[in-house]
């Protein structure tokens, strides 16, 4: 024979194994004599701690945001922008590589005139400070970024991914550069020279920046 | 001994633990920055469905708001990230980790609701402090279920571990041990009042062991109210 407070706990007990607790407590707990629903708290909740996540307790997004931003919040980075700003200064430190290093680096591996070195420096100025949405940097430049550094391309590229999307602040593409002279040799502008050189003419920026601009905020692909 | 936050999985494929082990290995290299702090996301994900649920057990007296509840769970997260960022250790119990943190974080948020209950309504008096020392805490009270389903005998052990601790649902378990739905539900019922009437002795005897510490600790070193003993 069950008593309310036994009937009450097993209804919880199985409703937790078949995924579909009742939110709100007082669903239970208006069953139970109110002397006893301390008790029926520490009991269910005891037991929740000791079985730990559920099967069905899947990962969903709004999971791992919350786990990202906990995580974030533990470290000086940037809130919105996930754990990359952070992970990118404490890796040039434990590498010993200053900032003008990684990107004189980066503009001779993407074959950069001062106008692009100039983006360059701007843009990774606002990936370390926070200001960038991981999600839409370029993998190639992750992993070239990865590769200078001597860490893991697939690392940065799921640091990059990690976002807290609630509060990723919606900003506006950098203001182009004005052009100025380039280097030879960068692979987009000899294969096409002349929309190049049309661009700049009507105003538009520079090969290298839009490259730039393109690594930083064109998505995954670009 | 650990706690392992899957039953059913020998703790060499518990995915806490080997999510630990992951963690531990990349704070060991020099370019383990991105990876700890991934993992260490990852590990916290799969609970906050769990946190959540406990969280809005625990605060329910308080009648917390989605919100209220939302500030608890992102609360005891940052608690444990920030207690992972500290120390690792492939033999910690995550679930005990997250237990402790979700306990203080509920008696922060009750704390605070009484504070502010007391300046808008001056005239309540001064409530009890959540915080009641004699009381056992949130882990030691799941640690203590696991040991009392263990030490029930023979078929009822079975049955609670796989309803409590398992999540089976009774047909299942019925269908296990080749027996009708109702000689579960019966099984069940028996063990849990054998669970609970030895949680009630526990406790009693537990509060009497706090309470005779305390006197005995009281006659030994007399305590100057305003702090310190006495010269």
């Amino acid at each position: 024979m069950t008593d309310a407070f036994d009937h009450a706990f097993l209804a919880a007990i199985d409703d937790l194994n078949a995924g579909r607790l009742h939110d709100d407590p007082q669903h239970y707990l208006r069953a139970v004599p109110a002397a006893r629903h301390a008790e029926f708290t520490r009991r269910l909740t005891a037991l929740m701690v000791a079985r730990g996540p559920a099967d069905h307790d899947e990962v969903t997004a709004e999971a791992y945001d919350a786990a990202l931003s906990a995580v974030t919040a533990t470290t000086a980075g940037s809130a919105a922008a996930g754990i990359l700003p952070d992970g990118l200064r404490r890796l040039r430190k434990v590498r010993g590589i200053e900032r003008d290093a990684l990107i004189d680096a980066l503009a001779a591996e993407y074959d950069l005139g001062p106008a692009g070195r100039d983006a360059l420096r701007r843009y990774y100025h606002e990936l370390e400070s926070g200001a960038l949405t991981g999600s839409n940097i370029a993998h190639r430049l992750l992993r070239s970024l990865a590769r200078q550094l001597d860490a893991d391309g697939e690392d940065f590229i799921a640091a990059a991914r990690a976002v807290v999307r609630a509060s990723v602040p919606q900003r506006s593409p950098l203001r182009p550069a004005p052009a100025m002279g380039r280097s030879a040799g960068d692979f987009e502008r000899r294969r096409a020279p002349a929309p190049a050189a049309r661009s700049q003419r009507i105003g538009r920026p520079d090969p290298d920046v839009e490259l730039v601009e393109r690594l930083f905020t064109g998505g995954p692909d670009a | 001994m650990p706690v392992s936050s899957d039953p059913a999985a020998p703790p060499a494929q518990d995915p806490d633990a080997t999510l630990l082990r992951q963690l531990a290995l990349a704070r060991r290299r020099p370019d383990g920055v991105l990876r700890e702090q991934l993992i260490v996301t990852q590990l916290l994900s799969r609970h906050v469905a769990n946190i959540r649920r406990i969280v809005a057990w625990r605060a329910c007296s308080q009648r917390p708001s989605d919100a209220d509840i939302d500030e608890l769970v992102g609360g005891v997260l940052i608690r444990v990230a920030d207690a992972l960022s500290k120390e690792v250790d492939a033999g910690n119990s995550i679930t005990g980790l997250i237990a402790v943190n979700i306990e203080w974080e509920v008696i922060d948020y009750v704390r605070r609701r009484r504070r502010r209950a007391r300046e808008v309504h001056p005239e309540i008096e001064d409530f009890p402090d959540p915080a009641a020392p004699e009381r056992p805490t949130l882990a030691d009270e799941a640690c203590a279920l696991r040991e009392r389903i263990a030490g029930l005998s023979g078929r009822d052990q079975q049955i609670m571990a796989e309803r409590m601790l398992l999540g089976l649902k009774p047909e299942e378990i019925a269908w296990r041990h080749g027996v009708d739905r109702r000689v579960v539900d019966t099984a069940t019922s028996r063990a849990l009042k054998k669970l609970l009437a030895s949680d009630e002795l526990s406790d009693v005897r537990h509060a009497r062991d706090v309470r005779a510490a305390r006197r005995d600790w009281d006659a030994q070193t007399p305590i100057d109210r305003r702090g310190g003993p006495e010269s």
